[in-house]
């Protein structure tokens, strides 16, 4: 069993770095799209 | 044991200071934009994939949540890390499916008793609402104060510094809250989810090393033997612990009003869905990580002294650990995770009490402002009840427990309202009513119980996790039996 969270630690550590990569390269983009729509008013009709 | 702190007051102080000029200026900035209530509440429902996993994230991963996984760590060893595989996988599987979620995302509904009041009539709305709002502040009630702890533990402040740093905080996350809602937690989710888990993954891969991984095992095997891997010969886990935690972790992954709040503000479905998925995976981490520090502090303090809080012991290995400059980094991080958890979960439970609870008593639609308005009242006195509850009550016990048992009063309810409600035909306003009774008197009585000097050492033969298998129990029999008893309606009266 040790082995097993021996593994699962650095599968953490390399999944989590990729995703914190990720994240702040797009979700940047993301906030600005969202910003943009709300301010030309273009999200008020979804349900 | 050592416990001069290296934070340095000038260094780490300016690390920290930088991360809320910057975080109190986004969430401030971000206000202009909402004129509507909706925006308040689910940010117009325009959140994309990596927005949503960001603020996800970072709004389930607190203070309070590093502490309690550090606590399974320092007394479980790496099994304790096993609510994060629990959670990780629950997530993946309803985002892979849709189970609930795909119905509920449809509905349009900004919260749950919303959708419950289309099928169990606006009764059970308003007492879902009362639920969730209770079971929900009930949990949230500790996190302000353990958080403190945190604080003045790295740091090496005086407890006496306990109430201005929590007040402090609590202020800086209400400011933003209160004028930006939805949307100011989102753009702070954002930055605060960079900044957390930068400090995380350099904390973590110090301790790896620095002690090592064959030092960390050992430490973990001298305490804890075999147990210390494997939760299922761990003396203070075994079966029903892995069973309280698949079902409650599954329940809160489709009922957890901040974690389905980001699935309603999503641009649609298919979105909320796919943010679930890739999220996943950082369940596991939440657990492992601070898991690994509590080990760590296993591996450099040994078994807890007389006196000494099992809770308290990553904080002060990490206040003797980390360098100067380094504590900055970590202190602005979990005040980032902090932050982020805070005012997701105000905004989330004042949503429940202004969308439901306070549904009766509003005649007709409200104008936009004053809708607004209201939310920020909500917000700032759930804040204020925060500060006070934060340092009147005492936890019984590990903090991981209490807040499962907490929040099974209405995960336990509202998760099975939610199934019945999606997927079983025969469920009606008399079973929904059973479930929510329920499920809400085996965790109340339990924790009255706890309290009780008489009957502290009976409450302590059940067990915490006995207590929360037995309140799903309750609620799913509530439902069916509920369900079943009330006559079915003639044609006629439909």
């Amino acid at each position: 069993m040790s082995a097993f969270w021996h593994l699962l630690l650095w599968a953490c550590v390399l999944w989590y770095s990729s995703i914190t990569l990720l994240v702040a390269l797009r979700g940047w983009k993301d906030i600005l799209t969202m910003l943009r729509r709300l301010r030309d008013g273009e999200g008020d009709d979804t349900p | 044991m050592p416990t001069t702190s290296q934070f340095h007051p000038w260094i780490d102080g300016s690390i920290v200071g930088l991360y809320l000029l910057v975080t109190m200026v986004a969430g401030l900035w971000v206000r202009r934009y909402v004129s509507k209530v909706e925006h308040f509440l689910v940010a117009g429902r325009e959140m994309n994939l990596y927005l949503g996993i960001a603020s996800l994230a970072a709004t389930e991963f607190g203070i309070i949540t590093c502490m309690y996984a550090a606590e399974a760590g320092y007394t479980k060893g790496f099994a304790g890390a096993t609510p994060g595989i629990c959670q990780a996988l629950a997530m993946l599987l309803i985002g892979l499916t849709g189970f609930c979620v795909k119905p509920l995302r449809a509905s349009g509904a900004i919260t749950l008793p919303e959708l419950f009041e289309k099928r169990f009539g606006v009764r059970v709305r308003w007492l879902a609402g009362v639920v969730i709002v209770l079971g929900g502040l009930l949990n949230m009630g500790v996190f302000l104060k353990i958080g403190g702890d945190f604080l003045c533990a790295v740091c090496g402040w005086d407890t006496s510094y306990l109430v201005p740093v929590m007040g402090g905080l609590l202020l800086l996350v209400a400011i933003y809250t209160i004028l930006g809602g939805m949307l100011s937690v989102l753009v702070t989710d954002f930055l605060q989810f960079i900044v957390m888990s930068v400090g995380l993954l350099v904390v973590t891969l110090l301790i790896l090393y620095h002690l090592g991984w064959d030092q960390l095992e050992a430490a973990v095997r001298t305490q804890h033997g075999e147990g210390g891997f494997n939760p299922l010969i761990h003396p203070e886990m075994g079966w029903s612990y892995l069973i309280f935690q698949i079902i409650g972790n599954g329940a809160a992954t489709l009922t957890w009003q901040t974690t389905i709040s980001r699935l309603l503000s999503a641009k649609d479905a298919a979105t909320g869905q796919r943010i679930y998925v890739r999220t996943s995976f950082f369940f596991v981490c939440r657990w492992l990580v601070p898991v690994l520090w509590g080990v760590a502090a296993l591996a450099m303090f040994g078994p807890v002294g007389d006196g000494e809080s099992t809770i308290m012991m990553m904080p002060r290995f990490l206040s003797v650990f980390l360098p100067v400059g380094l504590m900055g980094l970590m202190v602005a991080a979990m005040l980032a995770a902090d932050m982020s958890t805070d005012s997701s979960y105000m905004l989330g439970w004042g949503s429940v009490i202004y969308n439901d609870i306070l549904a009766p008593f509003r005649k007709g639609r409200w104008p936009e402002a004053r809708a607004i308005r209201w939310n920020r009242c909500i917000v700032a006195l759930i804040g204020v009840y925060l500060f006070v509850f934060g340092l009147l009550y005492e936890i019984q016990g590990d903090a991981w427990s209490y807040l499962l048992l907490s929040g099974s009063v209405y995960l336990s309810s509202m998760s099975v309202l939610l199934i019945a409600c999606c997927y079983w035909k025969r469920a009606n306003s008399w079973g929904a009513f059973g479930a929510i009774l329920g499920g809400a008197v085996v965790p109340i009585t339990f924790l009255t119980l706890e309290k009780l000097t008489a009957t502290a050492e009976f409450a302590v033969r059940i067990g915490k996790d006995n207590a929360g298998i037995a309140t799903f129990a309750a609620a799913a029999l509530g439902m069916i039996i509920g369900s079943l008893l009330k006559p079915s309606a003639r044609p006629h009266d439909a």
